[in-house]
């Protein structure tokens, strides 16, 4: 049977997840202290979320960046409130940017994604964005929209774009 | 309007109904509203939950999306290669969309009486009885805000065909916030008009219920509802069970499909198959001069000079609201780019195409699929005709914010295509396009239970029976054979009073 490009999608994805435990095994990313209050993803995946939070909300020149803004704690909450297969698909993907061996194996850096300085972190996610692994942009276009949307969501980035917020709506009776 | 909400509900509550109609958008509720007229006995159960006008007063992006969307606004295709915004609520999604209405286009009746054999008949009472009953009007050129005054100056500039939208208000103030539930009263969607009117006749309304499947039970049929809790869709442990001589699905073209997979009943193993999304893709353009484009009717000129090319797939223009939350999660960048793309809001003003997929061809569309914990998932491959399509759309809106004097344009490329005169148009050449090349939105969902006058394929027929299933009808987006070049709510809500005169026949 001829391998579509979507089954391929599939397949790279359980492939990954294999590598993936090894690679976590061996190369334990950086953690950031949560004193146990996520509500979906688990301590590590947490941590990676929030290197990738400051990879894509970087701020600079007066903006805050979205860690400043606590964009990875509110997508844990967000995913909380979906049923548990939503934050499972993105606890994967997580795991699969942190991956050491995977990241070794494909973009030279034998070091898990949360341990990488700033700028080398950015460089590999711009790879993400046109890689030619399908599998990567997929994670790429799902996770990159929801830190911005998250991170311009704030009224203090809302204010810097120079939004000035919803106008006010005037008391009404109750609906029909 | 009486709501029976999750958090009222324990245990099962067991209800008989002459019609029990799955969902409350633009095909229930206007069903609802005209069975109910004509003194039957409906039960409605919507997955969402109740908000009323003053609970939108906020309109706050953070607030609103994950309360009115499908998936609290994270809802994609399979490969996440197209954002799909949908309602998720009572009212469905016209308590949510940006209130454009058009009649069905007649070169798409055309088409589906040639190539599907549905014949439809005379749709002009039913077109006029929703416009008199939603306040559909012609919104004037005059009221655009600065955003369609965009793409109204660039087509006219161009010589391209343009003109004013029509929409669902009645005393719209102009906010700019539909897409966050129209905190004014003004929008004219089911939570405002039908559905009050249909329980004000009787109707039962359940909100938070998540139907499971449905199944035939002797001469009736019996609708499995799952109550959810509102604040994390987690089931309550509350059931609700309908008894009902007749079954109407009307949970969207991607909800009703799920539903019947669910149900294990698939006629022609069509179910799921040939959804269509007006694929929609985006150009912005900065100009001197304040657009300020989350202020202002969010859509009101738009233009179909290609909404024909033969045979090509053609696309429509139109323009969004341009909420900073909705902006940025259309940008591909990352990083400091994204900063500077931003904080130019006040003066960016963004023109959408939207591909009119399913007409040539070869054009499958995409499939609705069931995971693991049965819940549907659309896997919508981008083939090379979109591409194409696509690719020229990008063109034809780059020209036409040039042409009304945009200073820069940009694509929603993760590295953005940057223009700033026709010369620099053939940049646009060297750019990829297609899946996961730039952003791709759709906010009209449509088919997948398609409708055909032949009994061996789709799934219903053209009185939206489905087929080999006495007393179950689909009656929402998922029966439209192809997709329609123009916003499909009006299209609902015409096939939804028509449908109601045919279902009462039957009752």
């Amino acid at each position: 049977m001829a391998l579509s490009r979507r089954s391929f999608l599939g397949l790279s994805a359980a492939g990954t997840l294999v590598l993936g435990a090894t690679g976590l095994a061996l190369f334990p990313g950086k953690k950031v202290p949560t004193d146990g209050w996520l509500l979906t993803f688990s301590e590590s995946q947490y941590s990676t979320l929030v290197a990738l939070v400051e990879t894509v909300s970087p701020g600079g020149s007066g903006i805050p960046s979205g860690v400043d803004l606590g964009v990875a704690a509110e997508l844990d909450t967000l995913f909380s409130t979906l049923p548990p297969e939503n934050g499972a698909e993105i606890a994967l993907a997580l795991g699969l940017i942190e991956n050491a061996l995977v990241g070794a194996l494909l973009d030279a850096r034998p070091r898990p994604f949360s341990r990488l300085p700033l700028e080398r972190r950015a460089e590999i996610w711009t790879t993400w964005s046109t890689s030619r692994i399908p599998l990567r942009r997929t994670v790429y276009k799902g996770l990159n929209a929801l830190i911005l949307a998250t991170t311009w969501g704030h009224p203090e980035m809302t204010a810097l774009a120079g939004y000035p917020g919803p106008p006010t709506v005037p008391s009404f009776g109750s609906d029909p | 309007m009486k709501v029976t909400t999750g958090n009222q509900l324990s245990g099962r509550t067991e209800l008989e109904a002459d019609v029990c109609i799955v969902g409350s958008g633009a095909g229930g509720g206007v069903l609802a509203w005209q069975l109910t007229q004509a003194g039957h006995k409906v039960v409605m159960l919507e997955a969402g939950s109740h908000h009323t006008t003053q609970d939108f007063a906020p309109l706050d992006e953070r607030l609103a999306y994950p309360a009115l969307y499908q998936e609290r606004m994270t809802r994609a295709t399979k490969d996440a290669a197209i954002s799909v915004l949908q309602g998720r609520s009572v009212g469905g999604t016209t308590t949510v969309n940006w209130t454009t209405c058009f009649r069905t286009p007649e070169r798409i009746l055309e088409h589906w009486q040639q190539n599907f054999g549905v014949e439809l008949g005379e749709m002009l009472p039913h077109y006029e009885a929703v416009e008199q009953r939603l306040g559909v009007a012609e919104w004037p050129v005059q009221a655009a805000n600065a955003n369609n005054l965009t793409l109204w100056k660039g087509c006219k500039a161009l010589g391209w065909q343009v003109k004013a939208l029509r929409r669902n208000v009645r005393g719209c103030v102009s906010s700019g916030y539909c897409g966050l539930g129209c905190a004014f009263g003004a929008k004219q969607g089911m939570l405002l008009t039908t559905l009050p009117d249909a329980v004000n006749a009787g109707m039962e309304l359940y909100a938070d219920c998540r139907v499971l499947k449905v199944e035939r039970s002797g001469e009736q049929w019996e609708v499995h509802g799952q109550i959810q809790s509102k604040k994390d869709l987690s089931p309550t442990g509350a059931e609700v069970r309908v008894r009902a001589k007749r079954v109407v699905l009307a949970a969207g073209a991607i909800g009703s499909p799920g539903i019947l997979l669910r149900s294990e009943i698939n006629p022609n193993d069509a179910v799921g198959k040939r959804t269509f999304l007006h694929p929609v893709v985006a150009v912005a353009g900065r100009y001197a001069q304040d657009i300020n484009g989350w202020s202002g009717a969010p859509q009101a000129v738009g233009s179909h000079e290609f909404v024909d090319r033969g045979e090509q797939v053609g696309f429509f223009l139109e323009v969004p609201p341009m909420q900073p939350m909705l902006v940025a999660s259309g940008v591909m960048g990352a990083g400091a780019m994204v900063n500077d793309f931003m904080v130019q809001l006040p003066k960016l003003s963004t023109h959408l195409a939207l591909m009119v997929d399913g007409l040539h061809p070869g054009a499958a569309g995409g499939t609705v699929e069931l995971l693991g914990n049965g819940r549907p998932k659309l896997d919508y491959p981008i083939g090379p005709a979109l591409v194409e399509a696509m690719a020229a759309a990008h063109k034809a809106m780059a020209r036409c914010h040039l042409a009304a004097g945009a200073e820069q344009v940009f694509t929603l490329h993760p590295t953005p295509v940057s223009i700033q005169n026709e010369d620099q148009l053939d940049r646009l050449d060297a750019a990829a396009y297609g899946a996961l090349e730039h952003s791709i939105f759709s906010a009209h969902q449509m088919g997948g239970c398609g409708m055909s006058g032949e009994a061996k394929s789709g799934v219903v027929d053209a009185n939206h029976r489905v087929k080999g299933q006495d007393g179950l009808y689909v009656v929402d987006g998922s029966v439209l054979p192809t997709s329609l070049g123009v916003n499909p709510s009006q299209t609902i809500y015409s096939l939804a009073h028509r449908a109601a005169g045919l279902l009462a026949a039957e009752l």
